[in-house]
């Protein structure tokens, strides 16, 4: 819609609507004066009533005709009144109705009275009856009409609050009505208008910077959307008639494109043409490999970089590198030059483009994926492009270029992939150049005599090698000793060299005669090969040492060939060499075996053997093994290695005596079990059984002393005690021998145990059972051993438990668990400083029973010590005592 | 625009509706029967309007009708218990108050002149005064005694030099015709029966010398008492009559045709004559004072003390409805 149809629309429709409400006010208002005009009537009205009936009841009482005019003019204007009322409400209408009837009838029932006073002579009074009964009838009238009046007057104050009421909702109405135009007219504006200029406003800026391709959004059918089209049909003319900026610019930079590809290409042609150009003249790969870097630095504008090959060990080699390459990364070599240090290893960025043969350039080299850093010392890489170097679809080698200003781009790539293959090419060309050198200067520079004759003989061409060593030769020709038979080698001599040794003199002369391909000459290598006569001949004297001590060895030796079936599993071995021992061993003679398959010789044989053998053939990988051989009805130690595919050696010797010690051993260790499991059971038995009666002397013992102690003299009573401290006595020392008979047996549980914290309990537990003794205990901490903590605590609680017994009459006791090193092993010790013993009679200690100091002064079984010695003994170690007398004692014991 | 004006409009409209909007009343009650003794006339129009329209059910009120001669006989049927309430005019009232009756008005439903005295023109009476010693046929304790007595006296008579015949007003003509009374003192319908029967015939005088008579809705004021909220929902629906007949007179006045089985002319007649308007009005105590003296001075009541009026009226359930409506001065 057009927006002056829409404004026209807008202020219609707002005109129409403010004439409305100010037509509705206005007739509201219109109406509220009126109601007002008929309210001031109806009051009029009620007052005239009230007012006809003082003047009806003046007449009435005087008879006066001033009253009765009086009345009648009141009337006139109370019926003016009344018939002025215009009631606008159905309701008004009945009243105004009533009000009029009733109006008459005040007029009628006035009249009546009239005729009735006027009926009296004036002067006389007038009768109590008639005035009573005229005022009624005035009274009932006008009240009557009092009563209309004032309901007449109740209805048009309401109609006037409620027009009031109206109009303040038509003014409200009007309000809403003008603001409701504002916002509308504010959003059409805004949203028509103001954003459509916008909108045109923007696409003229932008068809006015030259954009003639630019249109304007034409979405809106009104002014601005003409404007719109006018502007985008003025913007098409422009475009027919001038070529739009854009496309200018478009063409220059197409020119400029096309311009500056023929300088790429203009660029790439010299290069090349210059890379072969000095491929021609340089007289090193590495010269024109660092003339290729130059050119790849000028092309790139690149500051430096490097030409490396992959050479056969795998690594890239730096054949050529700009010199500020060179400079942090070269070292001279021998002639002075300076070289790259050696090879690298393929990764990092340039490894990256070697490995996948592909081109790459970053720009931000560091946050590549495959940046591996750069050395200490080397140059920042700002920038990289790595081109590789290619030849019969595979890498050889790249050319890598580093921080050309502004970084590398695509085109740097293109120019490179164009110019590396030009300089593989020149490179391959001038290897393949130098190798062709390289191949004519080795028969010059071959030490070896070289000769080239023809079909008669006659020497055609000696190398600097023959001319050396038969200076005469060429003086000689034919007759020279070298060439003796010639011909007659020369004739044999088809496509196949022959070989022939040739003495002259004392030395001997390999000579390889060969035909020149495509040629009726012959050429003659020949070497000196008299050491290696020399070395043979001594080679045969070493061989039959050998021999001898082959045949001599105390292992049995054989080679053997390992047989495959179809499949290559092996199946069987054949014997191919033997020596002495193994005749010996196996009682197989030489003669019966060689050349024979183990299955044609022993056909019972175990399949095991075949198979390890199959595999130590097969593999390559030795064996160590022992085995029984059911046929020989022998044990063999036996070391099978590969000396050449599909071969295997043995060396073994018969171990059958020591399995059968071993056998023996074994059955000796089931019996000793045995005896073991019997000597448990009968430990058992001992300590229940012993016990028993034990038990029976103790009580009775302790019964005779408790009852009869009044029948008993001291002495009887001395004996008892006797009694009781031997059971005792005795019921500990089955208790002893019973745990020495455990430590024997049970079974070892190895783990890391800390023998301080053992120590320290222990001591707390000794402590305890005598608190008021004082004894300075001193126990290195953390000591770490390897064994049976069960037993390790035995051990423990009978030394540590020793030296606290044989300490206790010490005045100042000392008891110290510590470690020191014995024949560079470990060796734990507890020392105390009481009475000691003489080392006289150190070996009887560990034996059981054996006590060197008497009951009475040191109680104890004698069997602590023993048991002490065989825990340590089943941990591999060794257990000993030095002590004097009067100085206290140490006991060492080691761990294996 | 339109979201934005809308939204900004409505609300004003809402305020504006919610300010001019009436919220309808309504009675959501059981309906209470009342029965009404009445005279079956127009007078009660706006009963009958409120019935046909259903303002009495919306208000709870189930009026029963029941028939009498006259007001006067529906109120003393009132009084005896035959109905809860009764329609008749003031007069009756007074007798009743007279009576001693404990009667009381709760509402004029309207005022009307349609009492007439008429004889036949060969009688050879030609004025009022000229039935001096005639048989006047009236339904007495009416109104149309009181009428009868006050036209007589404007007429310088009294109801002493005529003979009373009491004449129901069905048979106000009959009673003409067959010439057992000189003149009869009737209303309507019966006097325009008469009048179109005979025409020229019978000389018509109107009897109420230019004074409305009120027709009201009385009650016990035992009942008056226990039934203020009915007397109100009876106000209200009668209100709501009296609206619709204000704003739709040929409505009205065609459902009291076709109940009443009148002619239109009649209606058309008679209309005029009657103000359907509720009201509880002073000038109908003062005629009832009048009547009251009118009784008084005729020994028509051995008491000789003005009753107040004005206690024999409850004016609460008019001035719950119509307050503008009452005036009475207490």
């Amino acid at each position: 819609m057009r927006i002056r149809t829409q404004f026209i629309m807008t202020m219609l429709l707002f005109g129409v609507l403010l004439i409305s409400i100010s037509v509705s006010a206005i007739l509201t208002n219109g109406r509220i004066e009126r109601a007002n005009e008929q309210e001031m009537i109806a009051g009029s009205i009620a007052q005239g009533a009230s007012e006809l009936s003082y003047l009806a009841n003046d007449y009435v009482i005087y008879g006066e005709s001033q009253q009765h005019e009086r009345w009648v003019n009141r009337f006139l204007r109370f019926s003016s009144d009344v018939a002025s009322l215009r009631p606008g409400a159905p309701e008004q209408q009945v009243l105004v109705a009533n009000i009029q009837a009733n109006t008459q009838r005040l007029n009628e029932v006035f009249e009546s009275i009239v005729a009735t006073v006027g009926s009296s002579p004036e002067g006389t009074a007038i009768p109590m009856e008639t005035l009573q009964l005229s005022w009624s009838r005035m009274a009932v009238q006008s009240q009557g009409l009092i009563s209309d009046a004032a309901r007449l007057s109740q209805l048009l104050d309401d109609e006037i609050s409620r027009l009031r009421q109206m109009n303040i909702i038509v003014i409200i109405l009007l309000i809403s009505m003008f603001l409701a135009y504002f916002v509308a007219n504010y959003l059409l504006t805004q949203q028509r208008v103001l954003k459509s200029i916008a909108n045109l406003a923007g696409g003229a800026a932008v068809i006015g910077s030259g954009n003639l391709d630019f249109r304007i959004e034409e979405k809106r059918k009104d002014e601005i959307g003409e404007l719109s089209s006018a502007f985008n049909r003025m913007t098409a003319d422009l475009k027919t008639v001038t070529a739009s900026k854009s496309d200018l610019e478009r063409e220059i930079e197409e020119r400029i494109k096309a311009e500056d590809a023929f300088s790429l290409q203009s660029a790439i042609v010299q290069a090349i043409n210059r890379i072969f150009r000095e491929c021609l003249t340089c007289e090193t790969n590495e010269e024109l490999a660092l003339f290729c870097l130059n050119i790849a630095e000028e092309l790139t504008q690149a500051r430096f970089g490097f030409v490396g090959e992959i050479g056969d060990d795998g690594f890239l080699h730096d054949i050529a590198m700009s010199k500020m390459g060179w400079e942090a990364c070269a070292m001279e070599d021998k002639a002075g030059h300076r070289r790259a240090q050696g090879s690298f290893i393929i990764h990092g960025l340039y490894g990256r483009v070697l490995l996948d043969g592909k081109s790459l350039f970053a720009n931000e080299p560091s946050s590549h994926p495959d940046s591996i850093g750069t050395p200490e010392k080397h140059p920042v890489i700002g920038n990289f492009l790595g081109v590789p170097m290619l030849s019969g679809g595979k890498v050889i080698g790249m050319v890598a270029l580093a921080n050309r200003e502004g970084g590398f781009r695509e085109e740097d790539v293109t120019v490179m992939e164009a110019v590396v293959p030009a300089m593989v090419e020149a490179m391959m060309r001038k290897k393949a150049e130098d190798k062709i050198a390289h191949l004519a200067s080795f028969p010059e520079l071959n030490p070896n005599p070289i000769l080239e004759v023809d079909g008669s003989g006659n020497v055609l061409y000696v190398n600097p090698g023959a001319r050396n060593t038969f200076p005469d030769l060429l003086e000689q020709g034919p007759r020279h000793p070298l060439l003796a038979g010639i011909e007659e080698i020369i004739r044999e001599v088809d496509n196949q060299p022959l070989v022939r040794d040739t003495q002259i003199g004392d030395a001997w002369y390999e000579q390889v005669v060969a035909r020149v391909t495509n040629s009726d000459n012959f050429r003659l290598y020949t070497r000196d090969v008299t050491a290696r006569r020399n070395a043979m001949l001594a080679l045969g004297e070493s061989e039959e040492k050998y021999r001898t001590l082959f045949s001599s060895m105390g292992e049995g030796f054989a080679l053997h060939e390992i047989v495959l079936d179809s499949a290559g599993k092996p199946v069987d071995y054949r014997f191919l060499e033997v020596n002495d021992a193994f005749e010996k061993m196996t009682g197989l003679s030489r003669e019966k075996i060689a050349g024979k398959t183990v299955k044609d010789v022993l056909p019972g044989i175990e399949p095991l053997w075949v198979e390890t053998y199959g595999k130590v053939a097969l593999t390559g990988e030795p064996v160590r093994f022992e085995n029984y051989s059911a046929p020989l009805d022998k044990w063999y130690g036996v070391y099978a290695f590969s000396p050449a595919k599909n071969r295997f050696a043995v060396l073994f010797s018969d171990i059958t005596y020591r399995k059968k010690a071993e056998e023996d051993l074994k059955r000796m260790n089931t019996e000793l079990e045995a005896s073991n499991q019997e000597l448990e059971a009968f430990s058992y038995s001992v300590s229940h059984d012993l016990r028993a009666p034990l038990r029976s002397m103790e009580g009775f013992s302790n019964a005779l002393l408790e009852d009869y102690s009044d029948k008993l003299d001291d002495e009887g009573k001395q004996y008892l005690r006797y009694v009781k401290e031997s059971s005792d006595m005795m019921g500990q020392l089955i208790d002893d021998l019973l745990r020495l008979s455990r430590v024997t047996r049970s079974e070892m549980n190895y783990e890391a145990v800390n023998l301080s914290g053992l120590a320290g309990n222990i001591i707390s537990q000794l402590e305890k059972e005598e608190p008021r003794r004082k004894t300075s205990v001193i126990v290195k901490p953390n000591l770490a051993a390897y064994g049976d903590r069960n037993l390790l605590r035995l051990v423990l609680e009978n030394l540590l438990g020793n030296a606290w017994k044989f300490s206790g009459k010490s005045g100042a006791a000392r008891i110290e668990l510590g470690v020191t090193e014995r024949d560079g092993k470990k060796a734990y010790f507890v020392r105390d400083n009481g009475v000691g013993f003489d080392m006289t009679y150190a070996d009887k200690l560990f034996k059981p029973f054996q006590r060197l100091h008497k009951p009475a002064d040191f109680p104890g079984t004698g069997i602590g010590l023993a048991t002490v010695r065989r825990i340590i003994r089943r941990h591999g170690g060794d257990v000993w005592a030095e002590s004097k007398v009067g100085e206290g004692a140490t006991f060492y014991f080691t761990l294996s | 625009m339109s979201r934005v004006v809308l939204t900004a409009v409505i609300p004003v409209a809402a305020v504006v509706l919610a300010g001019t909007s009436c919220s309808p009343g309504g009675y959501s009650g059981p309906l209470e029967t009342v029965t009404v003794a009445a005279v079956p006339t127009e007078l009660n129009a706006l009963v009958y309007v409120a019935e046909d329209r259903g303002y009495f059910q919306e208000n709870g009120i189930l009026f029963e009708l029941k028939d009498y001669d006259s007001g006067a006989a529906g109120a003393a049927g009132m009084l005896s218990g035959e109905a809860d309430i009764a329609v008749a005019a003031e007069f009756p009232i007074v007798r009743q108050v007279f009576n001693k009756m404990d009667i009381v008005n709760f509402g004029t439903i309207a005022k009307y002149e349609n009492t007439y005295i008429i004889w036949l023109a060969d009688s050879g009476s030609r004025t009022i005064q000229d039935l001096r010693g005639k048989r006047i046929g009236v339904t007495l304790t009416t109104i149309s005694e009181f009428y009868l007595g006050r036209t007589l006296e404007l007429n310088g008579m009294n109801i002493e030099q005529v003979t009373l015949v009491d004449v129901k007003a069905p048979d106000s003509e009959k009673a003409l015709a067959e010439g057992k009374v000189d003149a009869v003192v009737t209303w309507e319908p019966w006097a325009d029966r008469i009048n179109r029967r005979l025409g020229d015939k019978a000389i018509t005088r109107a009897a109420q010398s230019a004074q409305y008579a009120y027709w009201n809705l009385v009650g016990s004021r035992g009942w008056v008492n226990n039934h203020r909220g009915t007397i109100e929902r009876i106000v209200r629906a009668l209100g709501q009559a009296e609206k619709y007949a204000a704003g739709n007179q040929d409505e009205a006045k065609a459902i009291v045709r076709e109940l009443m089985n009148f002619e239109e002319t009649y209606m058309d007649a008679i209309w005029p004559h009657y103000q359907f308007t509720l009201s509880l009005e002073q000038s109908m105590v003062i005629a009832m004072d009048d009547e009251a003296r009118w009784m008084m001075g005729n020994k028509l009541t051995e008491d000789t003390v003005m009753p107040d009026f004005a206690a024999h009226i409850y004016a609460d359930g008019m001035k719950a409805v119509k307050p503008e409506a009452v005036n009475i001065i207490r």
